[in-house]
């Protein structure tokens, strides 16, 4: 009898967007998760690519390649690459600063994903401008949820 | 030598021993690390302590080669590849720390020709 009433204000909780953070996204842009900073803007390509699988053979490693086509760029660099999968329970899937050692504005690893999903890559340049590719996946096997 | 791990030897840190100035080559860094999400049972059914990576960085003689900010979604021993360019000789370093406190760097070195 106890848990209902909990369990009714958790379920109220799981009906917010996931990206609500990003109502005062504007205010504290610099600090604000970058799913919230991504929310806040148009979503625009520019010259970012996402380069992932289309059908994952299992999220415990999916691999991507995350790419800016420096021609796009002008005179701006690119200062943050990220990825965003919303299904995840960690949407913030990754977000590495970039330093002026790298040639090319260039990722490549792998990573985990929890559930079918359109996964967000993201650019953020100098001049604050965030570019975002978003890419359907669809997987076989999750990562994060286990049949326990 | 030059290219053995510093400390923690279960990473690796490929570089290319020999390169000319500006060109353009990959760094590749594995570490060994569950990555546990914390997420997952035992058989006992009790929850698997979540132990993920909370820094990673890596420079080039000081210069940041990346830092990473978020790193939740990286698989089991993450795999990560960048490319760089470098003028003259110098030492790569990535360093990084988990949610356990263990920390752990490896370094190469890289030869500029001429």
């Amino acid at each position: 009898m106890n848990a209902l009433p909990r369990r009714r204000a958790l379920q109220g909780l799981a009906t917010l967007p996931w990206w609500f953070a990003a109502l005062d996204a504007a205010a504290q842009a610099a600090v604000a998760p970058l799913d919230a900073r991504v929310k806040s803007v148009p979503a625009v390509r520019g010259g970012l690519s996402l380069d992932i699988p289309a059908l994952a053979e299992t999220g415990t490693s999916v691999p991507i390649v995350l790419f800016v086509d420096k021609s796009a760029l002008g005179s701006r660099t690119v200062t943050r690459l990220g990825v965003i999968a919303p299904e995840n329970p960690r949407p913030v899937a990754l977000e590495i600063e970039l330093g002026p050692v790298l040639a090319q504005p260039r990722l490549t690893t792998a990573i985990r994903l929890a559930a079918k999903q359109r996964v967000i890559g993201v650019a953020l340049l100098s001049d604050g401008t965030l570019w975002q590719h978003a890419v359907e996946v669809e997987l076989t096997g999750t990562a994060c949820f286990d049949g326990t | 030598m030059a290219n053995e791990p510093t400390l923690g030897r279960n990473a690796r840190l490929i570089v290319p021993p020999l390169v000319r100035a500006g060109e353009e080559f990959l760094v590749k860094l594995l570490i060994q690390h569950p990555m546990e999400t914390g997420f997952r049972r035992d058989v006992n059914g009790d929850v698997i302590e979540a132990n993920l990576l909370e820094s990673l960085s890596m420079d080039f003689d000081g210069q940041p080669v990346f830092i990473a900010r978020t790193m939740h979604a990286l698989t089991a021993n993450p795999f990560l590849t960048f490319v760089v360019a470098v003028k003259q000789s110098g030492t790569f370093s990535a360093r990084w720390k988990d949610a356990l406190g263990n920390a752990g760097s490896i370094s190469a070195s890289v030869r500029v020709a001429g």
